[in-house]
């Protein structure tokens, strides 16, 4: 089972608006996920909480790219990396089977237009999550 | 309201054995923190621009782990950075080195009058005793 859990540490309340690992949409927000466990109400993280879901389309090493875009207060923050921008660690550091993988939104720039995001991770099934020692950040995308 | 947090993200259950500001250790009442939960904590007798020093020690599986930091080595950036009075803060224990000998800190801070939080860009490490 590989899981992902998404940790809101940034004061305000956050909304995952979409997220797409590899081959397969998660979350969108627009219309409703063909992804069975994912339900409307993780699309709200308040603060200090956490949502999981699972992933298991891929093993976690063929993992190839992600794209998250979150909701803050009306403005919209995203993110898309592939595998050779992706944090740093050792093995089970990327989504899919066999890993589990912990983002958490660490807080905003001076000027509210980035979001930083840090991670751990873990062998599925093993209790002791890992620290990446990099940071990515979402930057603010412009309303349409 | 609490100006302290200290959150775990690093697998297991954690205890907070102590956390001291500028030598004034602060009384912690449950210094348990399961998986993805936090503590709150209290500190302000002394500006946040007064800071001079901070410890934080923590057991994870009967191993403590501790971080020394004075002010030019605590964590960068802009105003509100420090803990004290005026400014709210948030440590992160974000996980373990894969030899378990380290336990790696994020940071994040802000004015207490303002929603959000600010990141921090550093990172710092609390050792294995």
């Amino acid at each position: 089972m590989g899981s992902l859990s998404f940790t809101n540490v940034s004061g305000s309340s956050i909304g995952i608006a979409y997220l797409k690992i590899n081959d397969t949409i998660l979350i969108e927000k627009e219309k409703p996920s063909e992804y069975p466990e994912v339900k409307n109400k993780i699309f709200s993280i308040s603060d200090k909480n956490s949502a999981i879901i699972s992933y298991d389309e891929k093993n976690w090493n063929d993992f190839s790219r992600i794209w998250l875009s979150i909701e803050v207060d009306g403005n919209t923050y995203s993110v898309d990396l592939n595998r050779d921008h992706y944090f740093y660690g050792g093995d089970y550091r990327y989504p899919g089977e066999g890993s589990a993988i912990l983002y958490f939104f660490s807080g905003f720039s001076e000027d509210n237009s980035m979001v930083q995001m840090s991670q751990g991770y873990a062998k599925a099934g093993d209790n002791n999550m890992f620290y990446s020692n990099d940071f990515k950040y979402l930057n603010k995308t412009v309303a349409t | 309201m609490a100006n302290i947090t200290v959150f775990n993200l690093t697998g297991t259950d954690l205890s907070l054995k102590s956390l001291i500001i500028n030598g004034t250790s602060l009384p912690i009442e449950n210094n348990h923190i399961s998986m993805l939960r936090s503590i709150e904590l209290d500190y302000r007798l002394t500006d946040w621009k007064n800071f001079s020093g901070f410890i934080i020690e923590v057991e994870k599986g009967s191993v403590s782990y501790r971080a020394n930091l004075n002010k030019d080595h605590y964590f960068g950036g802009g105003d509100y950075r420090y803990p004290g009075s005026g400014a709210k803060v948030r440590y992160i224990l974000s996980g373990l080195s894969p030899d378990n000998k380290k336990i790696q800190m994020n940071y994040a801070y802000n004015s207490p009058d303002l929603e959000k939080y600010k990141y921090s860009d550093d990172l710092k490490y609390l050792d294995a005793q």
